[in-house]
């Protein structure tokens, strides 16, 4: 998954100007950078929303759920499915990831009843559900409280393991990009380009248990430094 | 609810005192006069006329609904549709209904004259209220639904109905209520053979003040059963989101 010579432009202010960036593949590349600075532009691009169709398959977990209220939530994960699935296909592809991610409960229930990070949970579900080659993430695990945050990180890691694809995830969250990424890239403000790349090579299923080692204080450092890049590439 | 009922005796007691003092059943006749005429009407054989009015209702408020979530849809979804339409809702909106009705009478068959004021009376709160639910569709729903790759119907009735669903509702109710109030008026101009209207007026000729007051609790009685009925459809489906 590459992006090559990308320029968005809203009004005066250039907030790409031909950008080009190269995803690795079956990893989880996370992507940091200043507020305002086209993250999530640039995962809008890539995911297609701002015109173009794609011609890969995607999943896209945003920072809400973004749920429809009124479809049970079943039902949400079923009409997200292409129909190249048969109806039954769908129903059980749906029970199979909602029971995934621990809501085989409440699957007959409306997004309304549930809580945020059960909503979460099963927008998680969907994505996981849809094939896809590439999933998309938007700071997904923000506006949620730290103990359900821990869960949802641990529960999103189970079930990339089991299904690995290429992610693309935006993290304002430095512990986020400890946790998930196989690699941190670090934006500068608009127009923007890569102040930072930077490789984590300690195994994932360890990294919680050490949030203070050698690896983890230099990716903070790294990104930090990264973070006081000015926009203008000398020359 | 106690005061409900406080206020309505109150009411019917008032009407009655004063009818007492009156003491003219032309003028204005007691509660039990007007309550045994509509005992009459139910006795009668009224069915066919009440049916033949509702039946023009419906001929107007069907359309107006369909072509009201329709255009105020399209003129809500695409600004140069809805920049073209203005000056016609304008006209819709403000035209008297006399106006219509003297109108349609030189346009179309007696008959179907109380139908087309209904359309032109129901119609602007549909379209307004669609074209209000159209604003008012989630963004990020609709983004969702361009990820994950939605066909045209998963849009139509996954996205965007429901999401207009309760405005649609809350329209039809209003307009279900003024087209009831049109159609009468109507009638009363145009005169067909089996309809409320012309009742009313025969009523009125005749001197039968109670009759014509109980025809007009009859529809009173009918516009509130439908605005309880659309407001149960209503609240069902607040609750479910």
């Amino acid at each position: 998954m590459r992006i090559d010579g990308y320029t968005k432009k809203y009004g005066d202010l250039t907030v790409f100007d031909d950008f080009s960036v190269e995803f690795y593949d079956q990893k989880i590349n996370c992507i940091m950078g200043p507020s305002g600075c086209g993250k999530t532009t640039l995962l809008n691009a890539i995911a297609g929303l701002d015109g173009d169709k794609l011609k890969i398959n995607i999943s896209y977990i945003f920072q809400e759920p973004r749920l429809l209220p009124w479809k049970r939530i079943r039902q949400n994960i079923m009409i997200a499915l292409p129909d190249t699935f048969t109806k039954a296909e769908k129903r059980e592809r749906a029970e199979k990831y909602l029971t995934a991610v621990g809501l085989e409960k409440f699957m007959n229930y409306y997004p309304a009843q549930l809580s945020g990070g059960m909503r979460q949970r099963a927008a998680i579900a969907r994505a996981f559900a849809v094939p896809c080659d590439l999933l998309l993430m938007d700071e997904p695990f923000n506006g949620q409280d730290m103990k359900t945050r821990e869960e949802l990180i641990k529960l999103f890691l189970k079930l990339w393991k089991e299904e690995p694809k290429t992610v693309i995830a935006v993290t304002h969250s430095f512990s986020e990009a400890w946790l998930l990424g196989d690699r941190t890239l670090v934006l500068t403000k608009a127009p923007a380009h890569i102040a930072a790349d930077i490789n984590c090579f300690t195994p994932r299923e360890i990294r919680a248990a050490n949030i203070d080692c050698g690896e983890a204080k230099l990716l903070r450092q790294k990104i930090e430094e990264a973070f006081e890049t000015p926009s203008e590439t000398p020359g | 609810m106690l005061w409900q009922i406080f206020g309505g005796v109150t009411f019917i007691a008032v009407w009655q005192i004063i009818a007492t003092l009156l003491n003219n059943s032309y003028i204005l006749p007691r509660p039990a006069a007007v309550l045994s005429a509509l005992a009459g009407l139910f006795a009668g054989n009224n069915a066919s006329i009440l049916s033949a009015t509702l039946g023009r209702w419906l001929l107007g408020l069907a359309p107006a609904i369909l072509f009201g979530m329709l255009l105020g849809s399209l003129s809500a979804a695409y600004a140069r549709f809805g920049a073209f339409m203005a000056p016609l809702f304008t006209v819709i909106k403000s035209i008297p209904i006399v106006a219509v009705i003297l109108l349609a009478l030189v346009w179309l068959k007696a008959p179907y004259v109380p139908s087309f004021a209904v359309f032109l009376a129901a119609f602007p709160s549909v379209c307004e209220n669609s074209a209000a639910g159209v604003r008012g569709i989630d963004r990020r729903l609709t983004e969702m639904g361009k990820v994950y790759r939605f066909s045209l119907s998963k849009r139509l009735f996954g996205i965007y109905l429901p999401s207009i669903a309760s405005y649609v509702v809350a329209a039809i109710k209003t307009a279900a209520g003024i087209g009831l109030k049109a159609v009468v008026v109507t009638e009363l101009v145009v005169q067909p053979v089996h309809s409320v209207g012309a009742q009313m007026q025969t009523a009125r000729v005749t001197l039968s003040t109670d009759i014509l007051l109980a025809w007009t609790v009859l529809v009173i009685l009918m516009g509130y059963l439908l605005d309880r009925l659309l407001g149960l459809v209503e609240k069902q489906l607040r609750n479910r989101y």
